[in-house]
């Protein structure tokens, strides 16, 4: 038989289904798909035999669109991926255009410590997402609540250096652009540290016999399974493999921070959890530390590279400096033009590992952009766990992956 | 419990050496492009090239990061560049490899070595329309099935047409008197 929805025209075939068992549409509409994923799946009484997962419903062309945009214009873009965690992806996409270029290492410190900064504040964010919602797939409300309410903290410090909650558009290449921070913004970081506590949500779900009986020994990956899908980030850490970008192949201010990388070893929902929990811990760490190391920097220490083919000039003197509003004008006109070549830069993101690929031409466009996105690869793994499971289950290891369908779509 | 490398156990150059030691004859050239080593082979080395990536102890890419493309339609006779991404986390290296098509060619699919191909695949064939053979289930993944075209093609147009059913309505619109339209619905539901 097939299935036919109205919406995409999207087809799933499912010729290989035996008469008796049960085909159950879930989504695109569902609370727990987290957005928009749509799952095919049959059932054998409660069990699933097999499941599809059929998606696209937020495709937007991204890559398409990246390719008629100069290298600035495309960062609005990247914000609307993983939009639980926006700053993160500006990051990834500025730290590729900066190792195509050739200027990663003369990215000034300031730079380097506040977008190590607001990337582990925008994990902390991404993750209260994934552990209200989490609770609430498994029936948890109260956890909902109260990691929203962490979150929502998290967002004023976003709104107060760039002047966005979601749609950040963080910085430019070449270090913080516009979006340098005050004394002030430093102090407001420390008061929401200093006032941070995971505790109440730890103590509701981590001891809670409910929690447990849904989570332990479900969705088991083994290491062999994490490896061959391409698994990254969490989902990867909670199956035994210490693998993080930040440590491995450290960028921003990673080397000169302290932190430990949590590893589980069971491979099941709660181990995930469990490997989210502690680095959300691990998380308030690195803020504390580089919050410290930006206030021992000299107040006049750059924030930006040296360059007047990457950084515009100071505003204030391009009417009065010839000089300088040739440079304005060649920057708004071209914008930043790198050599041609190609490069592939990934970082740790709150999902995984978000890679982008550049191909130059030497123009101000890029020939072409393509973004490995981390919830995309980790949800190709949902299709061969759930397989065996109850359809309770899939539930929750559909909240265990933590996807973003901004970012699987594109 | 897998610790990976503290840092990359082998240099750019002992990368490509070990890859062109696999690809043997099918070996296009090799160098290093901002620090990662790129390795350019023929199609017709890909089967065997995989499961050699990943076995080889010293390399040991066990993850197939990405799988994309590039359309170069100037090019003739090698339009299309496949790239693939690898990684070992074992030995902390990573590898990119790549081969170049003509635009109606197939390649060899990864989806026996690397499951992440699995998705990874539909999704170029999907978006550049290139076939891979071997691949279990190669059908679009982002966009509907029955859509025409391959979108991140150079010649295929950032901006589309307006659909005609559209047009129509949007000049209906300054006209419409709500009682009618109410109206249309009702008849629509059946009342």
């Amino acid at each position: 038989m097939t299935v036919e929805s109205g919406m995409a025209g999207a087809r799933v075939d499912l010729e290989r289904g035996s008469g008796d068992n049960m085909i159950l549409n879930m989504g695109p509409q569902h609370p727990s798909t987290h957005g928009v994923l749509r799952l095919v799946i049959e059932l054998d009484g409660e069990e699933v035999r097999r499941c599809d997962a059929d998606m696209g419903y937020l495709h937007r062309g991204v890559e398409k669109l990246l390719e008629v945009h100069d290298y600035r214009g495309g960062i609005t873009l990247t914000d609307r991926m993983d939009y639980t965690s926006g700053p993160s992806n500006n990051m990834g996409y500025l730290m590729a255009i900066e190792k195509l270029m050739g200027i990663t290492d003369e990215i000034p410190l300031r730079a380097r410590y506040l977008r190590s900064a607001v990337a582990e504040l925008s994990r902390l964010a991404a993750h209260h997402i994934w552990l209200g919602t989490h609770g609430l797939d498994i029936g948890a409300m109260s956890a909902f609540l109260w990691s929203l309410r962490e979150r929502e903290k998290i967002l004023y410090l976003f709104e107060e250096a760039c002047g966005a909650r979601l749609t950040t558009s963080f910085m430019r290449v070449g270090g913080t652009g516009p979006h340098d921070v005050g004394d002030q913004w430093l102090d407001n970081v420390e008061a929401f540290l200093n006032g941070y506590t995971l505790d109440e949500i730890d103590a509701l779900l981590t001891e809670n016999e409910v929690f447990i009986e849904r989570t332990r020994d479900v969705g088991i990956i083994t290491q062999e399974q994490a490896l061959s899908y391409g698994l990254t980030g969490p989902v990867i850490r909670g199956s035994g493999i210490a693998w993080d970008l930040r440590k491995a192949q450290p960028y921003a201010a990673y080397d000169l921070v302290d932190f430990e990388v949590p590893v589980f070893t069971e491979g099941d929902v709660y181990a995930r959890y469990l490997v989210r929990l502690n680095e959300m811990y691990q998380s308030k760490r690195i803020i504390g530390q580089c919050v410290e190391a930006l206030r021992d920097l000299p107040l006049d220490a750059p924030s930006n590279v040296d360059l007047p083919q990457v950084v515009p000039p100071d505003i204030g003197r391009v009417p009065v400096d010839m000089e300088a509003m040739i440079n304005h004008f060649k920057l708004v006109m071209h914008g930043v033009q790198p050599p041609p070549g190609e490069a592939y830069f990934g970082i740790e993101n709150p999902k995984g590992e978000l890679g982008f690929y550049f191909v130059s031409d030497g123009t101000g466009m890029p020939y072409r952009c393509h973004v490995r996105s981390p919830s995309f690869v980790n949800l190709s793994i949902i299709e061969e766990i759930s397989v065996g499971s109850l359809i309770a289950d899939v539930v929750a290891i559909i909240g265990s992956v933590d996807i973003v369908l901004g970012e699987v779509d594109r | 419990m897998l610790v990976p490398a503290a840092s990359p156990t082998l240099a750019s150059a002992a990368i490509l050496d070990r890859i062109q030691g696999h690809a043997g004859t099918a070996y296009v050239g090799g160098r290093e492009d901002h620090g990662d080593p790129v390795a350019e082979v023929s199609p017709e080395a890909l089967p065997n090239l995989f499961p050699a990536l990943r076995d080889d102890p010293e390399l040991r890419l066990e993850q197939l990061v990405d799988v994309t493309a590039v359309h170069w339609p100037l090019d003739v006779g090698r339009e299309f560049q496949v790239v693939w991404q690898f990684r070992s986390l074992t030995n902390n290296l990573f590898a990119r490899v790549t081969a170049r098509l003509a635009d109606g060619a197939a390649v060899a699919s990864a989806t026996g070595t690397y499951a992440s191909a699995l998705y990874l695949e539909r999704e170029v064939f999907d978006l550049f329309g290139i076939q891979f053979t071997g691949h279990p289930n190669l059908k679009r993944i982002l966009l509907p099935e029955g859509y025409e075209g391959h979108p991140l093609r150079k010649e295929y147009p950032v901006e589309g047409p307006t659909f005609p059913e559209d047009a129509h309505r949007n000049d209906l619109v300054g006209q419409l008197d709500p009682d009618d339209f109410w109206a249309d619905v009702d008849k629509a539901n059946g009342q």
